[in-house]
């Protein structure tokens, strides 16, 4: 970590749709956690330079679906580690999901997790349960939580099978005023099973988990949603037919917002082939069409937000029998470069705006920007360099990545936040 | 040689593998036939048996033929183990070949498994049934069956009938008959077959009567009842009625055909007792084929230098 108030970074290329300098070769100069100036060479007298001449500078990600181990898992993730992988992944502001133990589910637990996340260079907000204990069946105080800091509520990956709960969730959010966030799916499809339903599994001989499953979810999201003229947020979609039926709805005025993951961009169920653990995630890795739907989705705006669905665990959890191995991959150090891998051909503009500016608008927050008297929050990384995803990349307490051993484009150099610099 | 270091499934061997495989288990179905049974093949090597499951014929059919094969056997059954008190996979295993054990047969409820097992662990693994995936000794001897009785695999017409989506015998039977030249469809009820079957190059049939007048071997498996989280069919008496097979249903085609089972048998339910004790059945052939196959496995991967 480099310590100063005064930095000037040199010959970046500025890569943000939000900025006049969109584009441009330039130098910026930060003063006090403000970028100052923005222009060819900037001569500021003692400084700190920072030459990394030939990158790029993007704003920095917003990641909208992160789980941490604490309180309660503190084995898996604690903030400060959190904060570290969140940093080393150009990520400095993120989403915390409520399903940590206890659940946040009430204001006691929010205000635990903003005074335990003060202060650290990655900003951390928290989302509230939407039901006391994920349970899907009664209701959290959404208005408490929401007076408290909760930007959001969920039930995080539960799918809140009750739809009475739903709709009572979108009428009582009129007066507790979060974003209203859903894992979409009818659970009673997947029936046990561990990976998405198609030719692989029929070759793994596993119950598959059909993609109808989260089709039927997001119907019926977004037929509450149309009903109550809800504003609601899907999180995670995978399959084709999500995206289809976010598309036509978004068409149709339904006040709909989604996003899926990193790893569902860049994988499919054919890495299940040797029934390794690391690639059991939910919602189960899916066939090479869905994958082709899920990217065209993004480059179209049908899905607003990519997160990595950040989710550690421990060796003992995920190195077992296949069956027996928890779900998830973390996801904040890979977010940008395995984002920017799978996404090769579309434009830069396009990432940057699915991963740093959808989420903080769609959550209410200040947007940020590389612009001449915005704060600096920024990452830096080199477009044409790759190299291969190691554990040496993971500042993560928990090493169970779905990207170890993959080569990645798009390393990132170093991350500006909270006025200071550290170079990854 | 064989192209495998560890039998973890049939989608992992190459033809030739197969023709091997039957061809050592043709010699070792000649010694198991001569007054004495026992060659020194496996002298010095160690196997241990490690069943997560129950079976009985499986675990007999290969501690018969490690022994035959003069191996020394060891055998554990979950149920009599540390596995109980939580102890995971990797830990029970390396802890027994700690005791210097050369080999590993292996059941295990989950599918994966086996291969769970070769990566964790430095032994060769022969993986005798992991879920609903593979179960390749017995699609080994099925095909070693088969062929036996009818002279050949190619072109043969099979026709797996049952719980296809429960079964690891109909997906390694699948994988082994279509890679030696025979023709395959299943059939079952459409709520027991997997939606994306015919991707492995088998045709689906629902009717019974139309699958049996086009095959030339029906393989009957076992209802897995145990494997059934919900009800997927109304009723067994629905069930032994559309797809059981009976002495005048057999009678009533125009053609001769050879009945399979890989035991044990629900007698009323897949079969009735009249088809499966008759001239047609093959069943105990099978089993004693299965002991002539695994010492051909065991054997072929225990010289199989690394």
């Amino acid at each position: 970590m480099k310590t100063s108030t005064h930095y000037l970074f040199r010959n970046l290329t500025v890569v943000d749709p939000r900025s006049p300098h969109n584009g441009q070769v330039c130098d910026l100069e930060v003063l006090d956690g403000t970028i100052v100036r923005i222009a060819k060479n900037i001569t500021a007298g003692n400084a700190l330079v920072i030459d990394e001449s030939g990158q790029c500078v993007a704003p920095g990600i917003f990641d909208m679906q992160v789980s941490c181990g604490e309180p309660g898992e503190e084995e898996k993730e604690t903030f400060s580690s959190l904060n570290h992988a969140a940093i080393a992944g150009g990520v400095t502001g993120l989403l915390l999901m409520p399903s940590s133990h206890p659940a946040s589910d009430n204001r006691g637990q929010i205000e635990y997790i903003l005074k335990n996340t003060e202060g650290r260079m990655c900003s951390m907000y928290p989302a509230g349960a939407l039901s006391v204990g994920l349970k899907g069946t009664q209701l959290a105080e959404m208005a408490d939580m929401h007076a408290a800091g909760a930007l959001a509520f969920t039930d995080d990956k539960s799918p809140v099978s009750n739809s009475i709960l739903v709709h009572l969730a979108m009428q009582y959010n009129q007066i507790a005023g979060g974003l209203l966030l859903f894992h979409a799916e009818d659970a009673s499809l997947s029936l046990g099973g561990k990976v998405n339903e198609g030719t692989v599994s029929v070759q793994l001989g596993m119950k598959g988990a059909p993609s109808i499953g989260e089709e039927l979810g997001v119907v019926r999201l977004l037929t509450l949603a149309r009903y109550h003229h809800a504003r609601i947020h899907i999180q995670g979609i995978s399959s084709e037919a999500a995206v289809s039926l976010i598309r036509a709805a978004k068409k149709e005025g339904v006040q709909v917002t989604c996003s899926t993951y990193a790893h569902l961009l860049y994988f499919t169920d054919e890495a299940l082939m040797e029934f390794d653990s690391r690639f059991k995630v939910w919602p189960p890795l899916r066939s090479q069409s869905d994958r082709a739907a899920l990217r065209a989705g993004v480059e179209d705006g049908t899905i607003d937000v990519i997160s990595s669905d950040h989710r550690p665990e421990t060796i003992e959890n995920k190195d077992v029998e296949f069956d027996y191995a928890a779900n998830g991959t973390i996801g904040l150090e890979s977010l940008w470069s395995a984002s920017f891998s799978a996404m090769q051909g579309i434009s830069t503009d396009v990432l940057i705006e699915r991963l740093s500016h959808a989420p903080r608008r769609i959550l209410g927050m200040p947007a940020v920007s590389i612009s001449e008297g915005a704060e600096a929050h920024f990452f830096l990384y080199n477009p044409d360099a790759s190299f291969t995803f190691t554990s040496e990349h993971i500042r993560s307490k928990s090493a169970n990545s779905a990207f170890l051993d993959q080569t990645l484009h798009g390393k990132i150099t170093g991350t500006f936040t909270a006025s200071t610099w550290l170079s990854s | 040689m064989l192209s495998v270091r560890h039998l973890l499934g049939i989608k992992y061997l190459l033809k030739e593998d197969i023709e091997l495989i039957l061809h050592t288990a043709d010699n070792f179905l000649d010694v198991i036939n001569r007054p004495i049974k026992k060659v020194p093949s496996l002298r010095d090597i160690t196997v241990v048996n490690l069943f997560f499951e129950n079976s009985t014929r499986t675990r007999l059919s290969f501690e018969l033929a490690e022994k035959r094969l003069s191996a020394d056997v060891i055998n554990f059954s979950a149920s009599s183990s540390s596995v109980s008190k939580g102890e995971t996979l990797t830990d029970t295993v390396n802890n027994i070949l700690a005791m210097k054990v050369d080999m590993v047969v292996m059941r295990h409820p989950k599918a994966g498994a086996a291969h769970f097992l070769a990566q964790h662990v430095n032994a060769k693994i022969i993986n005798a049934g992991d879920g609903a995936h593979e179960h390749p000794t017995q699609a080994l001897l099925d095909a070693f069956s088969i062929r036996r009785k009818l002279g050949t695999l190619e072109g043969v017409k099979v026709a797996i009938i049952g719980d296809i989506l429960h079964s690891r015998v109909a997906l390694s039977n699948i994988f082994c008959l279509k890679k030696m030249g025979a023709e395959v469809i299943v059939c079952g009820p459409p709520t027991l077959i997997p939606r994306d079957i015919e991707s492995l190059g088998v045709r689906v049939e629902t009717d019974l009567r139309k699958a049996l007048q086009w095959c030339d071997v029906a393989n009957m498996l076992r209802i897995q009842l145990e494997r059934q989280e919900i009800n997927y069919f109304p009723s067994l008496r629905e069930y032994a009625h559309l797809f059981g097979l009976n002495k005048e249903l057999l009678n009533s085609l125009n053609k001769e055909i050879v009945i399979m089972h890989p035991g044990p048998i629900n007698r009323g339910v897949e079969i009735t007792s009249e088809v499966a004790d008759s001239p047609h059945s093959i069943i105990l052939q099978q089993v004693e084929n299965g002991v002539a196959v695994r010492m051909a496995a065991l054997y072929l991967l225990a010289n199989r230098p690394d």
